[in-house]
């Protein structure tokens, strides 16, 4: 019995002290978000500083504007200033942009950053071209090679009915009740797989080296179509 | 693991067919009967021990017990032991004794009433718990008491959140337990997203839990059955009303000569205060109706009709604006089961609805369970082995229907199912069990039992046995162990990071079972009357659990594994002035979906709690209850940036900007929070009256004040974290804070 006790209160004391855990730095300074877009004449990049918890929250980053920034080879241009004229209390903005990335006969992006002594590298593949189909309610649409899932968009301005999902599939079908037959533009967009890690599995850099972020593309096409 | 299954076959029915006790031939039967000295009930699972032939047994339902003599023997010598009994001696003088037939009265022990009394089922194998309806009723309780909550202090089972008392018993997802409400299940036991469970505890005699070795009856899931008895004839008369802070409660347990009544209603009166206050149109209430009526034939015949209802209604407009839409709630159970009990065999025929239904202008979800169930068990010895037999077959229909908005889709069901959905499922459950003693050492102390379970569904037979053995060298102690393969048939299927909203979640048919296998070691000590000690080990190993993907292929499932494994320690001083039970918990759970292996967030490696109760004078009663546990895990964050809105539809070339949103970093290795602490209190004074008794009781939860955290660092909080500047380590949601409550009992 005493024995016992003795266990139980050893048990009980031991039960407050878990095992130290080794946990992580941050292990970059700089954070890079570009996704290229096959239906973008222009290509944009923002380039940030990380910043702490601790730090004060801010509506807008803390911009990096004194990259060497290329993309297959292409250097693109600084652009920090921020628009305020079409949304008013919201920081939209982006920092980098080239209108001579071309996407149409290329697959492969490589990208180079360097900011001081850190040098930044990532690389995407394009998504393949791809069809899309109208048949009653139901969107199809042929396989992106390359793509790891799908976006649609089905909006009609008229009558202010705007749909948006994401899928791995290669159809989707409107069953929403309150759906009103009409013109409607379709927008399917195929992503690459440093998308695809950095949503839905949360790596975080993904496609590039050096910062947080990601470098990825998309590939995107649009119809028009009367869906009854 | 076909020819496994097969060759398990045949060993179990070689060992089945021949039961075998080693006696030696020439023996006479003694047969006895325990009941209480003062209101002659019988007692119910005692020990019996005889000195002279080293041998023991324990009483039945009817207080009855058998002993096998050797005809030599002229004076026998029993013990008898029960938990809430003092421990009698009888020298028994067989040649004397005409029939071999006699009854021992035994005396209650010393317990104070109103005191927490929470014991261990001992004659379950290291895995079973029995609480008492006193021991609910008594526990310093938010507003009212509660059966889970009551549950959740016993060794193995955790909690997550102050906030919900979905209960994680031995690492499971909780929908891997069943709540049993007298042999039908319940499948919507919380009120109000879970703050409340919604069953009228005045109505309950006992609740059972097990953790491992489920009896064959309410089989079915992979980690806790919480089995609750109603309040039968062998419980005393009472009419009881209960005025808590939330609802009023009239329960009456009345004895018409052989028929027994028991009635419970239940009803919140929040609606009723706010009309008081001008507010008639917030028609919001909880409301639970409780009917038994028992009437015994004879002596062995008796038929229970049981029906029950509870339910959670609201139909109020938002009381801001008039003009929005209703918002309709329907959600709880309602049920009705008939029992007819015969000297060794039973059978239950019960139909339960199960509907949780919400409803507005624009959208609406029904998700309802219809289960429908007969149960069958016949009872007999074989060579003083101890034979159960029986069969069970359930038909559940199960209907998902929905009609979501977007916001109402994310918070509620989870991210990517359907905007519109229309199912229904139906299944046919057939499962014969055997659940027997195949063997008894007598000279060795050692009992080997078997519990076999095949259950056919959709045309496969799947099959789980399980075997126990138990060595019992001396009258105050036990040892057992267990080894036994579990099974599933329902799911959820719920996101590990939506686990304490089980609410909403529409539950669906598995075609294969989730199956789990558990091996079990038990060490039971009784001290006397006063002490109790279980020390309990367990490893279980999951080798299909089911999670819903986030994807638009919705059901589709994720099938992963996972193990379990921990020791339990219990131990508790049952008599005095003075009760209390300390448990301790050591549980460590991985799960594996997809190649990745996580702990999942309930997984606390130590956790201490306890009850206690005090009896102040003759009148004044004092209860408390504490938890602790290791603190929760989370990820850090690291840091943050502002990266550019990338959805398809958000950019194009006719805005020369694109949408920026945060992104947070988190470190990818978890860490533990300050560990979890909690300490709620109850004070009961009662007073005499000339018609009727009344007692006044404040209890005060949280009473410590202490801040513990509900949610550390999910994307959601960890956004607020940053935008609202607080420094890194409180970014939590907050848990229960010190909420004090008042109420007022009657009893006629």
């Amino acid at each position: 019995m005493k024995n016992i006790l003795l266990l139980l209160i050893l048990l009980l004391l031991t039960s407050c002290v878990d095992s130290p855990v080794e946990l992580n730095k941050l292990e970059h300074d700089l954070a890079l978000t570009f996704v290229i877009r096959s239906n973008n004449n222009r290509q944009k990049a923002l380039v940030t500083y990380v910043n702490s918890p601790g730090d004060k929250y801010s509506n807008f980053p803390k911009l990096v504007n004194d990259c060497e920034f290329y993309v297959n080879g292409i250097k693109f241009n600084i652009n920090d200033s921020i628009d305020y004229s079409r949304f008013h209390n919201i920081g939209y903005f982006y920092n980098y942009y080239s209108d001579s990335l071309k996407t149409k006969d290329i697959d492969t992006f490589h990208l180079r950053v360097v900011k001081g002594n850190n040098i930044i590298v990532g690389k995407t593949i394009m998504p393949g071209e791809f069809n899309i189909i109208v048949s009653g309610r139901t969107i199809k649409w042929s396989k992106s090679s390359r793509a790891y899932y799908y976006s649609i968009k089905i909006e009609n301005t008229s009558n202010n009915f705007i749909y948006k999902e994401t899928t791995d599939g290669l159809f989707y079908t409107i069953a929403n009740t309150d759906f009103i037959p009409g013109k409607y533009t379709i927008e399917i967009c195929a992503f690459d797989k440093n998308y695809f890690d950095y949503y839905n599995n949360q790596k975080d850099p993904s496609g590039i080296s050096g910062a947080y972020g990601i470098f990825g593309s998309v590939r995107c096409e649009k119809i028009v179509a009367n869906i009854k | 693991m076909y020819l496994m299954d097969k060759l398990t076959i045949y060993l179990i029915l070689l060992i089945i067919l021949s039961p075998s006790n080693h006696y030696s031939q020439h023996y006479s039967v003694l047969k006895g009967n325990l009941v209480d000295s003062l209101t002659n009930q019988p007692v119910y699972n005692a020990s019996i021990l005889a000195d002279e032939i080293q041998r023991g047994t324990t009483s039945n339902e009817r207080g009855n017990f058998i002993l096998k003599v050797p005809e030599n023997i002229e004076v026998i010598t029993l013990k008898i032991y029960h938990i809430y009994y003092e421990t009698k001696t009888v020298k028994i003088y067989l040649h004397k004794l005409n029939k071999k037939n006699f009854v021992i009265k035994l005396r209650q022990g010393v317990i104070p009433l109103g005191a927490v009394v929470v014991k261990g089922e001992k004659t379950n194998e290291s895995a079973g718990y029995l609480i008492s309806g006193k021991t609910i009723n008594n526990l310093p309780a938010l507003a009212e008491p509660d059966i889970i909550r009551a549950v959740s202090f016993l060794p193995g089972v955790s909690q997550f959140s102050d906030y919900n008392p979905s209960l994680h018993i031995r690492g499971g997802f909780i929908d891997q337990n069943a709540i049993v409400y007298d042999g039908i299940e319940l499948f919507n036991p919380y009120y109000l997203l879970g703050v409340f469970s919604s069953i009228n505890t005045k109505t309950i005699d006992k609740t059972n839990i097990w953790t491992a070795n489920y009896p064959p009856e309410h089989a079915g899931r992979l980690s806790g059955i919480i089995s609750l008895s109603s309040i039968d004839r062998e419980s005393k008369p009472f009419v009881n009303l209960n005025l808590s802070l939330i609802s009023a409660n009239f329960t009456i347990a009345k004895k018409y000569g052989n028929t027994f009544l028991l009635f419970g209603v239940k009803r919140s009166y929040l609606d009723l205060i706010m009309a008081l206050l001008g507010k008639r149109n917030f028609d919001f209430k909880l409301y639970n109706i409780n009917f038994k009526v028992s009437h015994q034939f004879s002596g062995d015949i008796e038929t229970d009709i049981i029906a029950f209802e509870n339910n959670e209604i609201s139909n109020d407009p938002n009381l801001e604006n008039e003009n929005s839409p209703n918002n309709k709630i329907y959600r709880g159970n309602k049920a009705i089961g008939i029992k007819q009990r015969f000297k060794n065999h039973s059978i239950l025929f019960s139909f339960c609805r199960n509907f949780n239904e919400y409803s507005n202008k624009n959208y609406y979800y029904k998700n309802i369970i219809d289960d429908f169930g007969v149960k069958y068990k016949y009872e007999f010895d074989i060579n003083y082995l101890k034979q159960r037999i029986g069969f069970n077959f359930r038909n559940i229909n199960v209907l998902n229907n929905w009609d979501l908005d977007n916001d109402f889709k994310d918070s509620f069901f989870g991210k990517n199912i359907p905007f519109t959905y229309a199912k229904r499922a139906g299944v046919n459950i057939y499962q014969p069990w055997l659940e027997n003693e195949i063997l008894a050492l007598n000279k060795l102390k050692i009992k080997i039992k078997n519990l076999t379970m095949i259950t056919n569904l959709s045309n496969s037979i799947y099959l789980f046995p399980g075997f126990t053995l138990e060595y019992y060298p001396s009258p105050v102690y036990k040892f057992s162990i267990n080894a036994e393969k579990n099974y599933q048939l329902l799911t959820t299927g719920i996101f590990e990071e939506e686990n304490y909203n089980l609410i909403n979640k529409p539950y669906f048919i598995i075609a294969k079972p989730l199956q789990a296998y558990i091996l079990g070691v038990g060490n039971d000590f009784n001290f006397g009357n006063n002490y109790y000690l279980s020390v309990n080990a367990y490893y279980k190993i999951i080798t299909k659990t089911l999670k819903l993907l986030e994807n638009n292929k919705y059901p589709e499932f994720s099938t992963g594994s996972g193990k379990s494994y921990g020791v339990e320690i219990m131990f508790e001083k049952l008599t005095g002035i003075l009760t209390y039970q300390l448990n301790y918990t050591y549980q460590k759970t991985f799960y594996s979906f997809k190649n990745e292996t996580y702990q999942p967030k309930w997984s606390f490696p130590h956790f201490i709690k306890g009850i206690m109760g005090i009896e102040l004078g003759k009148t004044w009663k004092f209860n408390l209850s504490f938890s602790f546990h290791s603190g929760a895990l989370y990820n850090r964050i690291l840091g943050y940036y502002k990266s550019i809105g990338l959805f398809a539809g958000e950019d194009s070339d006719k805005y020369d900007v694109v949408r920026l949103s945060d992104h947070i970093i988190f470190d990818d290795k978890k860490t533990r929070y300050k560990p979890y602490w909690r300490l709620d209190v109850s004070f009961r004074k009662k007073y005499k009256g000339k018609y009727f008794d009344w007692i006044l009781y404040i209890q005060v939860q949280n009473i410590t004040f202490n801040d513990n955290p509900v949610e550390i660092y999910s994307d959601k909080f960890a956004l607020d974290i940053i935008k609202y500047g607080k420094p890194q380590d409180s970014g939590y949601l907050s848990g229960l804070p010190i909420i004090p409550s008042v109420g007022a009992e009657f009893i006629f």
